[in-house]
């Protein structure tokens, strides 16, 4: 078998060579100037299969490399290949890679479990290609009007010390310098950290991009530049609480946003008798349309839907479908037991679906692990850096029951989960234009005050509800009466760049009559048409191809009788995927890990001549190992119960019991 | 073996320095040496079984979100165990007249045990001195800065102590008269003039005292009323019926009041 590496890292130039990797590659399997292919030479000693693998493998008749996978999974790759060949001698696998392997399993460990020898055949160089890159940067996606937005860079280079450059910040709509600061590069210190900071001066979202300036020679300037997004808003975010019941879930979750300076709480705990506290002077759930969309989050704690009335249920719905809100689902018996949301006319909103007898309370302590998306995600960050959020939320005070009886829903995105029980426990998903977050746990006020016996504070416990509540208004788009947005801010290239639009009346209701007319402007400034079609509801969509990497901007413009309802607009980027091109030196300890482990060997592809004579002739068949957890065996249990009732057998015969 | 631990965190020794008390001796001491077995067996049990105990006792608050209040068994001689029906009728009046899913049963704390965390409302009582440990002192005021509550009934007779001991909690803060329009009066049921008057003793006002720490309040003080007494069953004081009515709707309106704010 042999596998080829086929994603982009495999079409850079190493300094000091003129081909690029792919090409080196096909020069030294392919070229049969002078004596015979080694393609050649290896299908006459064995029969041989091809493989090209990026984020996913595939087997090829003929070698035909274009470098395009956006991600590399070298150990699937091992694992496919030796599945296809289960049950027939393999001499082995020849592995053709640079070795930048960022996704899926350890491929040491897909190797050692191949059963066969790897030879790794090694593109590119060892030493770090030189080059500077804005790696990261750490910014809040809220800012306020006329306050200062601070924002951390971190500045990677190689091969440049001492040099100096500006790293600066812009404005990507008006090209403004907001700010901007020189270092001088030191590769010894890893990352170089730079402090900037803005203070917006419009309200909506605004793009900024951080560059770093460019040097000669460097490996490549597609990373030497970073955009993002930030929303501006004006004001205090406004939250709705809405209770079912006095319990302390509901009271340290209040105390907690009650203190957030930058968010102003309406607080209802609703009573027995279908009103709410405290009684006197009463409350009222908002009358109005207006009033409910005033609001940025909703948060709705144990409460049954039976609580409230048809109509506010809808304009509930209506509240994130069409108003953009946000909303936030507490767990408990009310909520999501039997006639719970589940059976609702919002259970189309919730991010999970719950059984027909509803989720149940379940008594076991667990700690939640978050998942990869929620490794980074501004809901569920307690740290800036991935690894250590990861452990916060690890140490954590361990909560006390899990909800069973929740699936997630197709399209919802997880962001921690009780691992245990393969429960989600935070999830969410887009609905309409607005958002809507489900957390299945009713006793996080342990993280507030459960955590001083363990030595800790509230803090992390204010800093998971402030950043959730601040991400949730984030997304929340203005009730506009004509909306449209794209399901991503960033798409690598050759992606489907999905467009939809909202066209509201002045009532909000939905109008299915619009005439659209769209643009697109690709970075060359030329426009396309772009054709949106109803899906339903007030709902149109569109399709578009990217083929060049930059800013793209959608302008729509909706009409109903020859009459304006309004304008929108929206910008996405287009860029190839940075992952490739974040770390793209030759990674030469990994491959020779791998050929080690499987006994296979080693070489570099300027001496792909000691490749034909390392492989050995083989009878041996491919074995597939499988790991099986013994625990979940009845017969475990069942040997446990029967030694057990020996050991009772015994004493009782000799008295003891 | 629920319902033994719960006797034994309920049943607590009569203090021999209160006047009237009995010593109770067990009757196995009276017996002759063929019990001498039978003594050490229930030591040795005993010694298991408090192990046991330990390990038991520590997350049973955790464990069960149903709302409760824990007694503070407090130092100082004065009798924190009085009035045993008082939290279980309150808990009971929860769960009849509100949404509160209350517990059945009271729990016992002290200020330095480590279960203290899973409960943030506790409840002291008494008609004697109140004493706290430097280490208590500081425990308690660890507690109500970081969330947690307490109310102090006033039994007659520890107001003086109880002021004492507070003034160590938070040498810099004063025990304030609360206003007749704060919402602890209003929170479920409405008092127009503030705290109800339930048992007559010396004839002065009932008054409502609190103490705030960043705008929350985290101890109310009921002196002069003593509506711990109102909420005993009723044939332990005799009080009248409409007397008990207000005190449990004050003691409701307490308990309401926390949650919600």
């Amino acid at each position: 078998m042999l596998l080829f590496d086929d994603s982009q890292s495999m079409s850079l130039t190493d300094s000091g060579e003129k081909a690029t990797r792919i090409d080196s590659v096909k020069k030294a399997f392919l070229d049969n100037s002078g004596q015979k292919a080694i393609i050649e030479s290896l299908k006459e000693r064995f029969n041989t299969q091809l493989y090209q693998f990026g984020s996913d493998v595939s087997p090829a008749e003929e070698l035909s490399l274009k470098a395009q996978g956006t991600l590399t999974d070298v150990g699937k790759a091992i694992t496919k290949a030796v599945d296809d060949w289960k049950g027939q001698p393999v001499a082995g696998v020849v592995l053709v890679t640079d070795g930048r392997h960022n996704t899926g399993e350890n491929p040491v460990k897909s190797a050692q479990k191949a059963g066969v020898p790897v030879y790794v055949v090694g593109v590119g160089q060892v030493k770090m290609p030189c080059d500077i890159l804005v790696s990261r940067v750490e910014v809040s996606p809220v800012a306020y009007l006329d306050h200062v937005l601070p924002m951390r860079v971190a500045i990677s280079s190689n091969g440049y010390d001492g040099r100096e450059v500006r790293v600066a910040l812009t404005q990507t709509d008006n090209g403004l310098l907001r700010d901007s600061t020189t270092i001088k590069l030191n590769s010894r210190t890893g990352e170089q950290i730079v402090d900037l900071q803005t203070k917006p001066q419009q309200e909506g979202t605004i793009k900024f991009t951080v560059s770093v300036s460019s040097a000669p020679d460097e490996l490549t300037l597609q990373n030497n530049s970073y955009t993002f997004f930030v929303k501006v808003v004006k004001t205090k975010l406004k939250v709705l609480y809405i209770e079912g019941r006095p319990r302390w879930e509901s009271t340290f979750l209040n105390r907690t946003l009650q203190r957030d300076p930058n968010i102003e709480t309406t607080y209802l705990v609703a009573t027995k008798q279908g009103g709410y506290y405290p009684q006197f002077p009463p409350k009222t759930f908002p009358n109005t349309k207006n009033e409910l969309f005033f609001y940025d989050v909703m948060i709705l704690g144990d409460i049954s839907p039976s609580f409230f009335k048809n109509d506010q249920l809808a304009m509930i719905k209506d509240y994130v479908e069409n108003g953009g809100g946000s909303l936030v689902f507490l767990a408990g018996n009310n909520s999501y037991g039997d006639n719970g949301f589940g059976e609702s006319i919002l259970k189309d909103i919730l991010p999970i679906e719950i059984g027909q007898n509803g989720a149940r309370q379940v008594k076991a302590t667990f700690n939640p692990i978050l998942t990869q998306q929620g490794m980074t995600h501004p809901a569920v960050r307690l740290s800036d850096d991935p690894a250590e959020n990861t452990a916060i939320w690890r140490d954590l005070p361990p909560l006390s029951k899990f909800y069973d009886g929740i699936g997630i829903r197709a399209g919802a995105t997880v962001l921690a989960e009780n691992q245990q029980e393969k429960k989600p426990f935070i999830a969410f998903q887009r609905y309409g234009k607005g958002m809507v977050l489900m957390i299945a746990g009713d006793d996080l006020w342990q993280w507030a005050f459960g955590s001083y016996p363990f030595g800790g504070d509230d803090s992390y416990y204010r800093k998971f509800w402030s950043g959730n509540i601040r991400w949730l208004a984030s997304v929340r788009t203005q009730a506009d009466l004509v909306t449209v947005t794209t399901s991503k801010q960033t798409y690598s290239k050759d992606e489907k760049v999905k467009a939809t639009a909202y066209i509201y009346n002045e009532n909000y209701d939905p109008v299915n009559d619009a005439q659209i007319k769209a643009q697109v402007l690709i970075p060359s400034r030329a426009t396309r048409n772009l054709i949106f079609t109803l899906e339903e509801n007030g709902r149109y969509s569109a399709e578009f191809n990217p083929t060049m990497d930059g800013n793209y901007k959608i302008d729509v413009e909706a009409q109903r009788n020859g009459l304006l309802i309004g304008k929108s607009s929206t910008e996405f980027i287009v860029q190839t995927a940075t992952l490739e091109y974040l770390n793209t030196q030759l990674n030469e300890p990994l491959l020779k890990e791998i050929a080690d482990i499987s006994g296979g060997s080693y070489h570099s592809i300027n001496d792909i001549s000691e490749l034909l004579p390392s492989i050995k002739e083989t009878k041996d068949t491919v074995v597939s190992t499988r790991e099986r957890s013994i625990w979940d065996n009845a017969f475990v249990l069942l040997i446990a119960l029967a030694l057990l009732t020996t050991e009772w057998f015994i004493r009782k015969k000799k008295g003891l019991v | 073996m629920g319902a033994f631990i719960q006797y034994l965190h309920l049943y607590t020794p009569p203090d021999p320095s209160q006047e009237g008390n009995l010593m109770i001796i067990p009757p196995l001491l009276k017996g002759g040496r063929g019990d001498l077995k039978t003594i050490l067996k229930i030591f040795l049990s005993l010694i298991i079984c408090s192990f046991f105990i330990e390990i038991l006792a520590m997350p049973s608050l955790a464990q069960d979100d149903k709302f409760t209040i824990a007694r503070l068994k407090y130092g100082g001689g004065g009798d924190w165990y009085v009035g045993q029906t008082q939290i279980t009728n309150l808990l009971k009046g929860l769960r009849e007249r509100t949404n509160v899913d209350s517990a059945t049963k009271q729990e016992v704390v002290q200020l330095t045990d480590k279960k203290l965390y899973s409960c943030p409302f506790i409840y002291m009582t008494g008609h004697g001195n109140v004493s706290f440990t430097e280490e208590e002192v500081k425990a308690l005021r660890l507690y109500l800065t970081r969330g947690g509550f307490l109310w102090a009934n006033d039994d007659y007779g520890m107001d003086k102590s109880f002021r004492r001991e507070m003034k160590r909690v938070f040498p810099d803060k004063d025990l304030v008269e609360v206003p007749f329009d704060h919402k602890i009066y209003h929170s479920y049921y409405d008092f127009p003039s503030g705290l109800p008057k339930i048992h007559e003793h010396d004839n002065k006002p009932p008054k409502g005292y609190a103490i705030f720490h960043e705008g929350r309040m985290v101890v109310f003080y009921d002196y002069e009323s003593d509506i711990g007494d109102g909420l005993e069953d009723a044939q332990v004081y005799n009080d009248p019926l409409e007397k008990r009515e207000q005190a449990l709707r004050m003691a409701i309106n307490l308990v309401i009041y926390v949650l919600t704010n």
